[in-house]
């Protein structure tokens, strides 16, 4: 009985249905299970503005608030640590609102910083760490660096990383402006917790292959395939894309 | 594992994520801090927490256990929560009369148990599991509620009783909540605060409500009710001072104004504690 009960609580919650037989029909208890449904819709877009806050500012209370009920009907959290939910919701962006194109990689972008703050902590490998000679060896010393726990690399389609930091920051006329001029020539971005905060870096091709690479947690010498890019190599440990490091 | 030492019965901060830098820094005298046990699992927030823990106690106060559910605990979230709690020796851990889990979905949020024999071998159950998980006695408060459910038998006080003297857990006495519920339902609040077992009673909480549509709604984003102030007083002369915490969890004021509400907390435990003294 209990569990009748709950799934049936569950369904009214999120479908937004009347309350079914197995809860209760008592007249004038709608006012009071709307207190929950409420709650259950207020606590997602809570948790899912926090995890897309640039995307929040870009649509609006009402918009997003819209995407994240028919989000939720059908991908309801699927644990109890709400930081972790929201991994499909640029996807679900994408699929109910086609125009602005931009937009699932704006939702993308905001994913990843969610990922990034909330990813478990891990000192980060520095260049002091790794001498200049380790690295100029590297082709002939097994060296394995493994990706920074809240390192994410995304290849988007659209620049949106100056509109993302305009919306962050508030400045709605720049927002504008930058939502404008937003190209579909593509953007390749490394996002990361560093001691400073979140990180969002617009890579170059080559420097984004490499990162690539050693996110696949191989060898150094495999990953640049016997040529160091040692100004790539710098950037990646300047800004802590590794944990650890293994010589042998 | 045992923990920390016991908290003293004295007010603590709700520690939200917005302080948790100045309260590292802070000298201010706080004799425990509270947090959500699920927003520390990892990243800054887990780190900022082992700091802490070093300096202050730490009550680890669970909103994602789901103790009411059928289908039993989330296993893999209760080994994180507990994995926590072993890093930072908690000395109080609590969860709700409640549930918000069903088929691998979470309802994000503390829904209303039907309280019966059923549901009552169900919470027994999984209490029990996760007394084992963190190795220690829990603290289960009351909820607010907005529905009584018809398939309910049993009164809120005599469940929480039998729950505790079943599995040995504690009880936490969310004095807001018990106001929430008593307006809600047309309920006595000092009747139903004496129907509480207190002799389980570990903790106090309080915090503002909201009205609305006729009914009370538990907010967390405002100053406490006199109502619960003044509920607050009538658990000190009947039940005993014990730890106590005013919540915040929207509209977050600054770290001076919740500390500020803390002292308020405070003064009503050391009136309290004069009285019985007297």
């Amino acid at each position: 009985m209990l569990l009748e009960f709950q799934r049936a609580f569950a369904a009214f919650l999120m479908h937004g249905a009347p309350p079914p037989a197995a809860i209760d029909r008592a007249p004038g208890n709608a006012v009071r299970y709307g207190v929950y449904q409420r709650n259950f819709a207020g606590n997602l877009a809570g948790a899912l503005s926090g995890a897309h806050p640039a995307l929040h500012r870009a649509l609006g209370e009402a918009m997003f608030g819209e995407l994240v009920i028919g989000f939720a009907a059908t991908n309801p959290p699927e644990e109890a640590d709400l930081h972790r939910y929201g991994g499909g919701f640029a996807l679900h962006v994408s699929r109910v609102m086609p125009e602005p194109a931009w937009l699932p990689d704006l939702a993308r972008v905001d994913w990843a910083a969610s990922c990034a703050l909330h990813a478990p902590d891990a000192p980060a490998v520095t260049a002091d760490m790794l001498d200049a000679g380790l690295l100029a060896n590297a082709g002939t010393l097994r060296v394995v660096l493994r990706p920074h726990p809240s390192l994410r690399l995304l290849a988007l389609g659209h620049r949106v990383r100056a509109l993302r930091e305009a919306l962050l920051a508030g400045d709605d006329a720049a927002a504008l402006d930058a939502s404008r001029k937003i190209s579909t020539d593509g953007e390749n971005l490394a996002v990361l917790r560093g001691t400073e905060g979140i990180t969002v870096l617009d890579l170059p091709p080559a420097a984004f292959r490499l990162a690539t690479r050693f996110a696949g947690d191989i060898p150094v010498t495999d990953a640049v395939a016997g040529e160091v890019d040692a100004e790539a190599l710098g950037l990646f440990l300047h800004h802590g894309f590794f944990s650890e490091a293994e010589v042998t | 594992m045992t923990g920390q030492g016991p908290i003293p019965a004295a007010a603590g901060l709700g520690l939200r994520f917005a302080h948790l830098g100045e309260v590292i820094a802070t000298e201010a005298a706080i004799p425990f801090v509270e947090v959500h046990g699920e927003n520390h699992l990892s990243g800054p927030a887990g780190v900022a927490l082992e700091v802490i823990r070093q300096d202050r106690a730490v009550s680890l106060h669970c909103v994602g256990l789901s103790p009411g559910s059928a289908q039993g605990i989330d296993v893999t979230h209760l080994e994180r929560l507990a994995e926590l709690a072993r890093r930072v020796e908690p000395a109080l851990v609590s969860e709700h009369l409640a549930w918000n889990a069903v088929d691998h979905a979470h309802l994000a949020d503390l829904l209303p148990l039907p309280l019966n024999r059923e549901s009552l071998d169900v919470v027994c159950r999984n209490v029990e599991r996760m007394q084992e998980a963190f190795g220690r006695r829990v603290l289960i408060e009351n909820p607010s509620t907005y529905v009584q459910l018809p398939q309910s038998d049993i009164p809120e006080g005599p469940f929480m009783a039998e729950l505790c003297r079943r599995t040995g857990c504690g009880m936490l006495c969310d004095v807001a909540n018990l106001v929430v519920s008593c307006h809600n339902h047309g309920w006595d609040p000092r009747a139903h605060l004496a129907s509480f077992p207190a002799w389980a009673i570990g903790e106090y909480h309080l915090a503002g409500h909201e009205r609305a549509e006729g009914l009370l709604i538990d907010t967390h984003d405002r100053d406490i009710s006199a109502a619960t102030w003044s509920l607050f007083d009538e658990a000190l002369a009947t039940i005993g001072p014990r730890p106590a915490l005013a919540e915040r969890d929207r509209a977050i004021p600054s770290l001076d104004e919740m500390l500020a509400e803390m002292a308020l907390v405070q003064a009503h435990l050391d009136r309290a504690g004069q009285r019985h003294a007297a």
